[in-house]
């Protein structure tokens, strides 16, 4: 534990905590249907661009183990991925808890394949089978290259399933075939939260992220085997 | 030697796959492509800035309490999912500190 490291946590956690604070108390302008969800802003999209942050994360250490065989490098993909599927998996929740009571009032749908949730869910299954993938190894050099080079195919496929693919189709989500883009719709005092908050999630990530490196560590040193 | 611990993992796999399962079967037969000629499903985005009306049924049950104070407490599940996604990865954690830790007091009586 250095204190590079205690700084940046306990900077994250009271930033967290503002930012909590301000997206409850905040007065935004009340608009029909979404009215007070329009909060959920603040918590739903910034697991999203987290989620993104890992897997870029996650992305960066496969090809640094690509090309230099760090165990180091594995430890951090693995970790890294590890919360970005914690994120994405929040990130799904929210927007079904927020859809069902906001825009499927009156339905009873809870899932109505919006394009982009179902592609979120999609991308989720792929970074499942990253991990089913690691599993199925015991020989850690094979392991880790093998992942290392089905990460950077996870990644690929991020950016067409999460903003390519939903934006040609009608959607719940900003920007969106026939909607307004996020620019046109937020008014300046959300953002004024939501910038905050993206930044607040992602060193939220930043702090379960190095903890898991740090046990994966630890579990080296005492199994000569990282897989956490 | 310290003989390898298999430690138990929750499956999120499989959870996600139960997920998207039940989504699936909870699903009306209609999809997103017959969406727009239905008020009220995903036309509900763009039909909000344009101040169309949309006809819902009598709010019931959990969404009578999700619906109330202007929807408050749509925020206040969203921001609760978020915390115990989070108290599920802080437990599985604690849970791979306890193994280290025993894992730990087996190679202390090697010596």
């Amino acid at each position: 534990m250095n204190r590079r490291y205690t700084l940046i946590r306990n900077v994250v956690f009271v930033w967290m905590t503002l930012m909590i604070l301000g997206a409850f108390l905040l007065n935004i302008p009340r608009i029909n249907i979404l009215e007070h969800t329009a909060r959920n802003l603040y918590f739903h999209v910034p697991m999203w661009f987290t989620m993104m942050a890992a897997v870029l994360v996650s992305a960066w250490y496969s090809a640094r183990h690509l090309k230099t065989g760090s165990v180091e490098s594995d430890i951090r993909a693995l970790q890294s991925a590890r919360v970005a599927t914690l994120f994405g998996v929040l990130g799904l929740a929210t927007g079904i808890l927020w859809s069902r009571f906001t825009w499927y009032v009156g339905t009873d749908v809870w899932w109505n394949f919006d394009p982009r949730q179902t592609m979120a869910a999609v991308q989720l299954l792929i970074y499942g089978a990253y991990f089913v993938l690691r599993s199925s190894f015991d020989e850690p050099v094979r392991r880790g290259r093998i992942a290392a080079v089905y990460n950077l195919f996870a990644m690929i496929t991020v950016p067409f399933l999460l903003y390519i693919l939903p934006r040609q189709r009608a959607s719940l989500h900003p920007g969106a075939d026939g909607n307004p883009a996020f620019d046109e719709i937020t008014a300046p005092v959300m953002r004024l939260v939501f910038y905050p908050a993206v930044l607040g999630f992602i060193g939220l990530f930043w702090v379960l992220y190095t903890q898991r490196v740090r046990m994966a560590h630890i579990k080296n040193r005492l199994t000569s085997n990282p897989e956490l | 030697m310290t003989t390898p611990v298999r430690s138990f993992r929750p499956p999120t796999f499989p959870i996600l796959l139960a997920l998207l399962m039940a989504a699936i079967t909870l699903a009306p037969a209609t999809m997103a492509q017959d969406a727009p000629k239905r008020e009220g499903i995903a036309t509900g985005f763009d039909s909000i800035w344009t101040g169309a009306n949309i006809p819902t049924q009598e709010a019931t049950g959990l969404e009578r309490i999700m619906l109330s104070d202007d929807k408050i407490l749509v925020v206040l599940g969203v921001v609760l999912i978020i915390w115990f996604g989070i108290i599920g990865f802080l437990l599985r954690n604690d849970r791979r500190i306890g193994q280290l830790e025993r894992e730990l007091e087996n190679h202390r009586s090697d010596f």
